[in-house]
């Protein structure tokens, strides 16, 4: 991964006609050769930002760069494939594939290519109008790498797929990556986006709100709660509650969970070592990332307010 | 550039619209042009008293009068048919959202859409020329059924007709065109399109003969200018017993100008629009 960047938004926004802010001061920035994952609500944003990336739709403010270049520039290196799959009906897959190219510049011969690479061989000479909604979003991704694309723009690839064919999908994720080419992935498949990506950036409402990697956007959030393992255990649990920095203590499955500042992990340590408790597994209780993006981008009033998030990783504190 | 006139003719040859049109215009020219004066003739044949009218029905079509049997065609059935090709071609493309995968590849917008005018300019002069070719056909083979001297034009004659008929349907096409991307629509294009042609101008051409200053207006139309071209050509208009449409002219110079006038504003304006609207 690259000191580069392949992609820097800096203050986007964009305001369609009527009042409708679908990007309101977006700041993303993707290195060159890391796959990122896009996540956000629906109507957050993400489709809008892939648009205002390959130019389809035109920024209201702000700065884009892709690859260097203002948006539109660049395309012969950029592959999209953005909401879902766009053909020519009449035609076949292999047809369309040999249209993109022709605009392309690059030869027919590379539909053959993209089309083993997404699986879509057997069903080539078929007309789009024909394909299942799997096949539509294999031939999509399909007309994305007809370039062999330095960068990679995916909005929801496996929408649709069976699972054979998310798997599939994730395995070409990772191999792209592998080659260095730099990936932009918008999914709600959060397992997906987990096992393939570099880095996440999460956006709501137009706006960044968290980015990181999965570890750092699963630790970003304090739970406030600590997972101790220790024995035995009604002693420990004597010993917590006579703490007054201990807001609660349960036990679940034989392990504690004490409601806590987890920064006071040491000190309770100690304390429970003291008592003549063996402590065996001491550590933070961490989100899920399904967990983390519902915290990340619940709606404002219900949104609990918290100082303990790390104001490098989550846009929302700063 | 000629990246984006090889896919766009990759696309539109393939585009089973194109062709439906192509073969109804066709038939549609061989059955006012040829079938229906020819039906005409056979039943006044036998009138001796109608005898003048059905020779000069038979002669209509002959080889003879192909150039003004042919041009007199295109004025307004001609013109109404080729606006449907125009909103056909670039209208789908917005109903099946395949911009976003023309426009997401390496030409620029306004190489995209200069590559489709250049190739539905060519379908123009594929549709000009069949129809020529097709009236040649039919009339040759009525000469001999009838055992009449193939006068055929000359060739320069004839490719004046199909120049103009090009000229023409190509600037009717780019009313289509350029209407479809303004509507994002194929049916809206062609609603408009159709009104604006068949009932808007002839509305103001038919009000010019009672308002005289309308002349002037009626001068700079798209259907009687079409029409004054195919009249400069020797087609007879309508008053003179000729085609609806076709109107008397001495000259094709302004007709022509005109022609060209819409066809480059109607190309410029729609792929000004569609390179600076959002896509999606």
């Amino acid at each position: 991964m690259g000191d580069r960047f392949a992609v820097e938004l800096h203050e986007v926004s964009k305001r369609y006609p009527g009042g409708v802010t679908a990007v309101d001061g977006l700041d993303l920035r993707v290195r060159e050769g890391e796959v990122l994952g896009f996540l956000g609500p629906n109507g957050a944003g993400k489709t809008t930002t892939m648009r205002m990336l390959v130019g389809l739709v035109r920024p209201s403010g702000g700065r884009i760069r892709v690859l260097g270049e203002p948006p539109g520039r660049q395309l012969a290196r950029v592959g999209a494939l953005i909401e879902s799959p766009t053909f020519y009906p009449h035609l076949s897959g292999r047809d369309n594939l040999r249209l993109a190219a022709r605009y392309a510049g690059v030869p027919d011969a590379a539909a053959d290519r993209v089309l083993a690479e997404v699986g879509l061989t057997d069903r080539a000479g078929s007309p789009f109008r024909t394909y299942s909604l799997g096949m539509k979003q294999r031939l999509g991704v399909a007309a994305a790498l007809l370039k062999e694309p330095s960068l990679l723009i995916l909005d929801e690839p496996t929408n649709g797929l069976d699972p054979a064919g998310v798997a599939e999908m994730r395995e070409l994720l990772r191999t792209l990556g592998q080659r260095g080419q730099t990936v932009l992935l918008s999914s709600h498949v959060l397992a997906e986006v987990e096992q393939v990506c570099d880095r996440i950036a999460v956006i709501n409402r137009g706006r960044l709100v968290a980015e990181g990697t999965p570890d750092e956007l699963r630790g970003a959030l304090g739970t406030g709660v600590l997972l101790i393992d220790a024995d035995p255990t009604d002693e420990a649990i004597a010993c917590l509650r006579a703490d007054d920095r201990v807001a609660a203590v349960q036990q679940v499955d034989g392990q504690l969970r004490v409601s806590t500042d987890p920064a006071l992990a040491g000190a309770l340590n100690r304390l429970l070592v003291t008592a003549g408790v063996e402590v065996r597994e001491l550590r933070p209780l961490r989100h899920s990332l399904e967990e983390a993006f519902l915290e990340l981008t619940a709606p404002a009033p219900s949104r609990p307010q918290r100082s303990d998030q790390p104001a490098a990783t989550t846009g929302a504190n700063r | 550039m000629i990246a984006s006139v090889r896919a766009a003719w990759f696309a539109d040859r393939r585009r089973p619209a194109v062709w439906t049109v192509t073969a109804t215009w066709t038939l549609l020219a061989l059955a006012f042009g040829i079938g229906i004066p020819y039906l005409v003739h056979l039943s006044l044949a036998g009138d001796p008293e109608q005898a003048d009218a059905a020779e000069t029905l038979l002669a209509a079509v002959l080889p003879g009068q192909l150039v003004t049997t042919g041009i007199g065609l295109f004025p307004l059935f001609g013109g109404a048919i080729v606006v449907i090709l125009g909103a056909l071609v670039v209208g789908n493309e917005y109903r099946w959202g395949t911009l976003n995968l023309i426009f997401t590849q390496r030409p620029r917008r306004g190489q995209v859409l200069a590559g489709h005018a250049v190739v539905l300019s060519g379908l123009t002069l594929l549709v000009a020329v069949a129809t020529f070719g097709a009236l040649a056909l039919v009339t040759g083979v009525l000469a001999m059924v009838e055992g009449r001297a193939a006068d055929w034009p000359p060739v320069a004659d004839l490719a004046g007709a199909v120049a103009a008929a090009w000229l023409i349907c190509t600037a009717h096409a780019s009313i289509g065109w350029f209407l479809a991307i303004a509507f994002r629509s194929t049916a809206t294009a062609i609603a408009i399109g159709l009104v604006w042609t068949l009932v808007l101008e002839n509305a103001i051409s038919g009000l010019a003969l009672v308002l005289s200053p309308l002349t002037v207006l009626q001068k700079i139309l798209l259907a009687p200018s079409s029409g004054a071209l195919a009249g400069a050509l020797g087609a007879r208009s309508q008053f003179d017993g000729g085609t609806p449409g076709v109107l008397e002219s001495s000259s094709a110079v302004l007709p022509t100008v005109v022609l060209l006038g819409y066809t480059l504003l109607m190309f410029t304006l729609g792929s000004w629009l569609a390179a600076r609207r959002d896509v999606g």
